[in-house]
């Protein structure tokens, strides 16, 4: 008995028990092993039983970087390590083991980072530049396989261009390859969304302000019924600011930064059933109110288990910040890379600090592919 | 507890006497029982496993019916003794496994997707699946036998599929 007699059934059953990055280096084992690796149901399969391993990748200028954090170590130590990647990225966004991209050029690409995959996205149909939009990558669970859509819209919408803002929210479907508006009735959200989204489960989630009274809620969307809807309104304090994050792919996190106080509320799991609740999780008060951080938290992760949240910020260079339970924060300027390109990033939300799970996820893109 | 005892009989003609309840850990001759088609004092023969391999099925199912039936008398017990005792079956998991080869292994696997046992599948596979992590393809090949069928050109193209993986 040897492995290659196993049925195609046990052998898909072994190795969807095997972590992504782990599977990754052994995929030209055989032929019959890489030929799993095309096979989507088998990569889907791969993603809800493997363990998942939990990275924390870092958007600095137009490249990303993986930090390794080493917490039991005096003091505490950040790694940062560069990707091989080939263009310079604006915005990313994660969604299950995909990142969402839009290049310097204003093109857009899907890219997974653990099989070194690109999926290049056209996107003539309205003329915007990309970089003008908010981008939120998702996905529909159908029986056998995932279908993943981009929604698209225009960022910044000004009082006049609500009036007719229909017009710029559009969804792109990989299986179709290809763009169309969103319905008008549907995209009706009155309210503007304000922060980065996070994807989690497949829909993405946003901080956004009510247009008439100014209340802060948090915004989703869904990608199955393509509805937006207001989960619950974020009233944690009454001033500050706020950035959401994602909390080990079941829940969401709101970092809360004020004058002189720094929060952290964590959801519940999210479950359809289980209405929404929010918990404080985290307390600090700002050592030196109104220095500390200088302008706000831009980004943050945290881990539950280990009590611990790394923050981004910005004042004269980048940097991020450990904050734990017993001391105070500890301090790590990002690195500098050579050849940084030339660019106002005055306005971008940097550094971006985000949650990354490997996987082996792939879209299966139709008609209209352009692949570089 | 019903303590109504089966026969089951291995493919090399090894009889192993099992009690009802854990023989129908096995889906397989969970249906055999519930369609009556098991006469009491005939053994069930399973053609597929070898006596040595049922033997090692019956000791998982013997465990496992035991921790069955303590979650019956100890309904209410506390998070702790809940968590106690998960920590005492993986204990006794790790250990079975331990104590056998990878042949074996397989062969266990090759039983237990014959007989239907979905936790002891998933215990099996769990435990290769161990042994591939963080392993490169020329040690997956000599530890499960398997032969390098592409080309040293055809590696290389695999290898360059990586352009934009992490460095």
């Amino acid at each position: 008995m040897i492995m290659s007699d196993l049925p195609l059934e046990l052998l898909e059953e072994i190795l969807s028990r095997v972590p992504a990055t782990s599977l990754k280096q052994i995929q030209s084992t055989c032929k019959r092993w890489y030929a799993l690796f095309k096979d989507q149901s088998f990569t889907e399969k791969h993603f809800r039983k493997a363990p998942k391993q939990s990275l924390v990748l870092l958007l600095k200028y137009c490249m990303v970087c993986s930090m390794s954090v080493k917490l039991n170590v005096a003091p505490p130590s950040i790694d940062f390590k560069g990707t091989h990647q080939e263009v310079d990225i604006l915005e990313v966004s994660h969604c299950d083991g995909l990142l969402l991209c839009v290049t310097k050029e204003s093109n857009l690409v899907v890219w997974n980072p653990c099989l070194g995959k690109t999926w290049w996205i056209q996107h003539k149909s309205s003329g915007h530049d990309m970089k003008d939009c908010e981008l939120a990558l998702g996905y529909v669970n159908n029986k056998s396989y995932r279908s993943y859509k981009i929604l698209k819209i225009l960022k910044c919408s000004s009082a006049s261009l609500l009036a007719t803002k229909s017009v710029w929210f559009e969804i792109y479907e990989f299986s179709s390859g290809s763009w169309r508006f969103l319905d008008q009735a549907v995209a009706n959200i009155d309210c503007i969304i304000e922060s980065n989204g996070v994807s989690l489960k497949g829909n993405t989630y946003w901080r956004a302000l009510d247009e008439k009274d100014y209340s802060k809620w948090l915004l989703s969307f869904d990608f199955t019924t393509e509805r937006f809807k207001r989960m619950c309104p974020l009233t944690f304090q009454s001033e500050g600011f706020m950035v959401l994050s994602v909390v080990g792919e079941e829940k969401l996190s709101v970092l809360h930064t004020s004058y002189s106080k720094m929060e952290i509320w964590v959801t519940n799991k999210f479950d359809t059933e289980v209405a929404l609740q929010w918990t404080k999780y985290f307390t600090m008060d700002i050592p030196i109110p109104g220095k500390f951080p200088p302008a706000g938290f831009l980004s943050f992760v945290m881990d539950e288990e280990k009590k611990v949240a790394l923050c981004c910020t910005r004042s004269r260079e980048d940097m991020v910040y450990i904050i734990g339970d017993d001391d105070g924060p500890i301090t790590f300027p990002c690195p500098e890379y050579p050849n940084e390109p030339d660019l106002d990033v005055g306005f971008l939300n940097r550094p971006f600090v985000f949650n990354y799970v490997p996987s082996l996820v792939q879209v299966q893109q139709g008609r209209g592919k352009r692949k570089v | 507890m019903s303590s109504n005892m089966i026969m089951l009989k291995s493919s090399d003609g090894a009889s192993f006497e099992i009690e009802e309840a854990a023989a129908r850990k096995s889906k397989i001759i969970a249906n055999m029982i519930e369609v009556e088609c098991v006469d009491e004092d005939k053994a069930i023969p399973l053609q597929n496993v070898t006596g040595n391999i049922l033997a090692l099925v019956i000791e998982y199912c013997n465990k496992h019916i035991v921790d069955d039936d303590d979650d019956v008398a100890t309904e209410e017990a506390s998070e702790e003794e809940e968590e106690a005792k998960k920590k005492k079956v993986d204990d006794w998991e790790a250990e079975f496994m331990n104590s056998m080869s990878l042949e074996t292994m397989f062969e266990l696997l090759l039983a237990a997707n014959y007989l239907n046992i979905k936790s002891l599948i998933d215990l099996v596979c769990q435990t290769i699946a161990n042994n591939i992590k963080d392993k490169t393809p020329e040690e997956v090949r000599k530890i499960f036998s398997i032969e390098n069928d592409f080309t040293p050109e055809e590696e290389e193209e695999i290898r360059k599929e990586n352009a934009w993986a992490f460095g």
